[in-house]
Order: C-alpha cells, then sequence, then structure tokens
C-alpha cells in the first residue's frame, strides 16, 4: 500500500469517476467514492496485488453509494406518496396481470380458454384480444382518474385511492 | 459506536488524516475495502469531519480527503472508553 505524491500520467478510475458522478449523489460522490478513486490514481506500487485491492475499494465504495441511494430514493418516495395509494395501485397491477394471465393462457390447464367460454355465452361476442386491449384501456383509464383526482389537492396530504373510492 | 469506529476516532487523534494513512497506521485492524464507507457513516453520525486536500497548481486526478474528529466525537469516544472500562470491571471492583 503505497501511496505517492506523483500522479501516474494516465489516470485510473477516470470512467469510474465520470460514471459515479452521474449515477449518485454529490455528498455519496464526495465520500465514498472520489477518496477511493484519488487512491487508486496515486497508488505508484506496480504490484498488481496493491493494485486490485485499490479497485476493490473503489467497487465497494460504488456498491455503498448505491445502497445510499437507492435508500434515500426510497425513503423521500415514501414520505411524498401515501403508501395506502401504492398498496391500491399495486392490488389494481396484480389484479390486471392475473386477468391478462387468465385471458390469455385458459382458466385451467384442460384447455378450457376464457375465449371459448365466452363465445360459447356470447356467440360473436368480444374476442379476447379485444378483451385484453379492453382492459388495458381501463387501467390506464383508471390510473388517470386517480392521479387527476390525486393531483386536484383533495383534501389532505393522507389522500389514497381507498378514500377517493369511499 | 462500533469497535472500528472508536479504532478509527483513536487512530486520528487530535490531527487530520487521510484514509490510506488510517489503514496502513491501524495495522491490518481497518481494513482499505470498507475505511470509506465507515468513515462516511461516521461523518453522518457527526463523530469527524471532512474537506478536500489544497491541491497544488496544475495537480491532475482526483483530491483525497482529510479526515478530522470533532467535538462531538471526541465526547462520544471517551464516554465509550469509559463505560467499556466499567463492563470490564468484575461486580467486586465494581464497588
Amino acid at each position: 500500500m503505497k501511496a505517492s505524491a506523483d500522479r501516474q500520467p494516465a489516470l485510473r478510475g477516470r470512467w469510474m469517476a465520470a460514471a459515479s458522478r452521474l449515477l449518485f449523489s454529490p455528498e455519496s460522490f464526495a465520500l465514498l467514492v472520489e477518496p477511493a478513486i484519488a487512491d487508486l490514481q496515486l497508488e505508484s506500487s506496480g504490484r498488481l496485488a496493491e493494485r486490485m485491492d485499490a479497485y476493490r475499494t473503489v467497487w465497494i465504495g460504488m456498491a455503498a453509494a448505491c445502497d445510499d441511494g437507492v435508500a434515500r430514493r426510497a425513503r423521500a418516495f415514501v414520505r411524498e406518496h401515501d403508501l395506502v395509494t401504492l398498496t391500491a395501485l399495486v392490488l389494481l397491477h396484480a389484479a390486471h396481470s392475473t386477468w391478462m394471465v387468465v385471458l390469455l393462457l385458459g382458466l385451467d390447464g384442460r384447455g378450457r380458454h376464457l375465449g371459448k367460454v365466452i363465445a360459447a355465452t356470447w356467440g360473436g361476442g368480444p374476442t379476447p384480444g379485444f378483451l385484453a386491449a379492453a382492459s388495458v384501456l381501463a387501467l390506464y383509464a383508471g390510473r388517470a382518474i386517480v392521479t387527476r383526482l390525486l393531483s386536484k389537492g383533495v383534501p389532505s396530504p393522507g389522500t389514497s385511492i381507498v378514500r377517493v373510492v369511499e | 459506536m462500533s469497535a472500528t469506529e472508536a479504532l478509527l476516532l483513536d487512530l486520528m487523534g487530535d490531527g487530520e488524516r487521510f484514509g490510506l494513512e488510517l489503514v496502513s497506521t491501524s495495522g491490518g485492524r481497518v481494513k482499505r475495502g470498507s475505511v470509506y464507507v465507515t468513515l462516511a457513516r461516521m461523518e453522518a453520525k457527526g463523530f469527524v469531519e471532512s474537506r478536500q486536500e489544497e491541491r497544488a497548481p496544475g495537480a491532475i486526478g482526483l483530491p483525497r480527503r482529510l479526515y478530522k474528529t470533532t467535538a462531538y466525537g471526541a465526547t462520544v469516544r471517551q464516554a465509550y472508553q469509559s463505560l467499556q472500562q466499567a463492563i470490564s470491571l468484575r461486580p467486586a471492583e465494581a464497588r
């Protein structure tokens, strides 16, 4: 672990520094990544093991900065959005996905496809393709309505899809 | 405060130190891979403060970071030391 004041002419870790600047917050970059890259650039011992160790420190710093960024974004997201609303939207998407799977793969493993059931019930009724397209449109319309209702600043910051429906 | 954090505060003393300096003076007790993560955590807790090194004109490459114990960090370190001593005493000695 020999660090010299003389910088190497070809600076190592330049692309990692550039990528980290774009990816991480200035604070995470300054505290976790930048000092590790500075050490890497100062590493003047020709030993491969030392250089690998310096690179490992940079990668650990980048992983920690990534973790820090994700945690910060998650905290901000939870602070700014109502968890009930998020849960309701997740459930809406889960219900939609289930509906799509049933529509496309059939009701069971014995070839009882929903399309055939629909065709048998209402001969000449809507095709599964039409139903799938309609359900996607309905989902996006539902989301747009919820978003519009919430953006109008309905009552409190704690507004949720459940309360809007109520 | 973890044992590594306490060790880093001890190694820092009153002066300003670079991360690598702390690693080399720790005699292998502080790993190079984890030193900056630990120092960042300590800075978030307010135990240390840091600044970028002053650069000579025309210097290339990224600047290193200098770390220094804060007054709060020194107080917490002292309290941690007292606690460690108290815990290490046997019941008869503690009376």
